[in-house]
This record gives C-alpha cells, structure tokens and sequence, in this order.
C-alpha cells in the first residue's frame, strides 16, 4: 500500500499484467488486484479506478469474458477467464513486451557503461 | 452482444456493476477486519483508497463503449422535453424547417427541369441556338446591326453557305396558339410551331408514326404545307386508323406503325412529343401567318 505510487506502469501494460492474472484461471476483480499485488511483491498496487475499467474494456473487446459465480465468501462475484482470442492475444504480446524489454536494456545498459 | 441489445440490458449492467464494485469494497473492508480494524475504521479507509466509485462507474461505462449512445439518447429526449416545453418555438422551428425543405424542393425541381436536365432530342450538347434567344417576335426592338431575329430567306442563305453545321434548322420566333383538327376529327386548341423541313433531323427526334417533315418538304417551290401533329392531338384509335387510311395521299408518308399500348409507352418512357406527319388542317385563330397552300 505505501508503494503504490513508487512508479507508473506504461500504457498498456496494465491490460497485460490483468491477461497474465486471469490465464491462470477464473478470477474476481479483487482478488486480480490482490494477485498483482502479491507477484509484484508488493510493488504494484492497481487502483481500483484503472482495474475495473480495463476489465470491462477487455470484456468489451471480447478478450475476456466474464460469469456470475459464487465466491470462496459465498457471495456472488463477477469471474473473469481468457477468451480463445484473448489467449492468442495474450501471447503475442507477452512476446512483445519481452523483445521491447529486452531490447530497452541492451541500450539502456549500454549508456550507462559509456557513462561509467 | 450488439450497440442496441446492450443498451436494452443497461438496467443489468448497471446493477451488475454497482454488484461488482461493491464485492470489491466489501472484500477489502474484510481483509482491514481481519489485521484488527473495527469496521467502522476500515469502511473509512477503504472509502478512501477507493476515491470516487462514481467516477470508477462512469470510466468502466466509458470502456463499455455504449456511453455515447446513453448520452445521444439523453439528450435527444432532453432536447424533446424542451421542445415540448415551448410550443411558440417549436412550431415557428417546424414551420420555418417546412418552409425551407419545401422552398429548396421547390427551387431544384425547376433548376432539375431547366438546366440539368437534358434536352429530349439526340445530342443536346452539340445543339447551338444562333442569336441569344431571347426575343420573340419583337424584330422592332433589335438594334441595327445585331441580329437577334433571321428572316427566312436569310436563313435559307445562311444554310447554303455555313459549313461548320452538320445541319440548320428553324423555328418560328412567334408562338401562337391555334386550332387543328387531324383527320377531320373535331377542331382543338393546340400550339403551333413553323419549322424548317430541317428540324427533325437536326434535333434527331425520330417519329413515332409515320414520317417527319423532311428537307424537301420546304425545299420545293409550290410544294404542299406538311404538319406534323403531336400523337396526343390524335387520341383514339379510330382516328388513326383514318390517318392510316389517307397514306396514298403525296403527303402523309408511309411507315406506319401504330399501337396505343406502344405509344404509352413511348411516351412514359421517354416524355417527349410523338411526331407525326399528315394533311394540314391548321386553322390559324385570328392574325396568324397561314401556311399557303399552293
């Protein structure tokens, strides 16, 4: 919690990070923020105000879809799973965001040696 | 799901929203719970990280993608609200609207007919009227040295030498209305136009039944007058035929080939004036020039 502003996710990867989330299997709203919260250690924390928009953008474009289940509480919560589309697209851009990275540092780490 | 089957299922989807958020906010006012908030403490700071939940509602319908047409639908029964509210105003709108439209359908029904529409005869584009047209009739009014009017005789000149014409064709300057009757059948008001024996064939307006004025037909000095006669000047079929009978005679032509049905059609399809060569029976009404019959 008092890491949550230590720094901004670029554009986009939000959508990512909540595709990753969902893949491993049906999963409410809160907890998506709780599981980013946890694999980040910590170092994310996704507000309330950006999740739910990207969720109903992603169910939107079809990318998720989402069902009415009961929870471990035993009330009724909104679940959301991958799409077939939304696996594909998962894919692709997992590919993407590891190539950018990738290339980001080999130039990235190249300045900083020049300057050292 | 479609635009319209999603904006029929908004009530749902705002509950199911307002649910959503909820679930959420209750699930972190639990987890304060359980590390030992009372619940009052943790419902007031889960408030807070929340912010505004409206806000939150308002951007999941923006990614929704229905939020422009609930706003178009807002205000369009805003807008008739309004209109409801003022019926000074909305009837001047509605009347200036009826106005308008029925001005401009007005004015480009003739600019239609008038200007754009082409002439009913082969090549409209290659049609010159020599002169400026304007004048009919009124050869007092033409200035000395501009000829606006040609007399036939001039014409006749202006023909024999003009080589840049595929063809010359007149027609009288003054218009007038006279009587006819077409094979002895009863006279009737019709209007009349002296023409060159050119005329058809320059314009290429071919005839419907029997033959058009030809060259000849003024070109032979003592040569009887010709008329041709618009086909809704003979109506029935039993005129027809009597114009058919009289074909032997040296100027109302062969090549009959007649057929109400046919000529309805013809002139449904195309609206133009069905020609049809046959003995003058003009009678002109009061001053007007004759043709003489020699």
């Amino acid at each position: 919690m008092t890491t949550a502003d230590k720094f901004d996710l670029p554009q986009g990867t939000l959508d990512l990070l909540i595709m990753r989330i969902v893949a491993l299997g049906p999963i409410h709203g809160y907890a998506i923020a709780q599981r980013i919260q946890q694999m980040s250690r910590e170092a994310l924390q996704v507000q309330q105000g950006s999740l739910y928009p990207a969720l109903h953008r992603l169910e939107y474009k079809k990318l998720l879809k989402a069902t009415w289940e009961e929870s471990e509480t035993g009330r009724e919560a909104k679940f959301y799973e991958l799409t077939a589309q939304g696996r594909a697209h998962l894919k692709v851009e997992t590919e993407n965001w590891s190539r950018l990275t990738d290339v980001v540092g080999l130039i990235l780490k190249g300045t900083l040696e020049g300057i050292s | 799901m479609s635009w319209l089957s999603r904006l029929s299922t908004r009530k749902r989807l705002e509950t199911d929203l307002d649910k959503e958020l909820r679930y959420h906010f209750e699930s972190q006012v639990a987890e304060k719970m359980l590390s030992g908030s009372s619940e009052s403490e943790a419902r007031r700071l889960t408030r807070i990280e929340f912010g505004g939940i409206e806000q939150i509602k308002e951007d999941c319908r923006e990614s929704r993608g229905t939020l422009w047409l609930e706003y178009l639908v807002q205000d369009i029964r805003f807008g008739l609200r309004q209109l409801r509210k003022s019926p000074g105003f909305t009837s001047i709108a509605l009347l200036s609207l009826t106005l308008g439209i029925g001005a401009n359908t007005a004015i480009f029904t003739l600019v239609n007919a008038i200007l754009l529409r082409p002439l009913p005869v082969q090549n409209p584009n290659e049609l010159v009227l020599i002169g400026d047209g304007r004048l009919q009739g009124l050869t007092f009014s033409v200035p000395a040295g501009q000829w606006e009017l040609f007399s036939y005789p001039f014409f006749h000149e202006f023909r024999r030498q003009a080589m840049s014409y595929s063809g010359i064709a007149a027609v009288n300057s003054s218009q007038f209305v006279s009587k006819a009757s077409v094979a002895g059948s009863a006279y009737q008001t019709t209007h009349v136009d002296l023409v060159s024996g050119s005329y058809f064939s320059v314009l290429g307006v071919p005839a419907f039944l029997g033959r058009n004025l030809i060259e000849s037909d003024d070109n032979a000095p003592g040569a009887g007058p010709v008329a041709v006669a618009q086909l809704r000047v003979v109506p029935t079929p039993f005129q027809r035929r009597s114009v058919r009978a009289r074909q032997d005679h040296p100027h109302s032509v062969a090549r009959l080939h007649t057929g109400r049905r046919r000529a309805s059609w013809f002139l449904r399809r195309h609206g133009r004036p069905i020609h049809r060569p046959l003995d003058p029976a003009l009678h002109g009404g009061g001053d007007l020039p004759q043709p003489q019959r020699s």
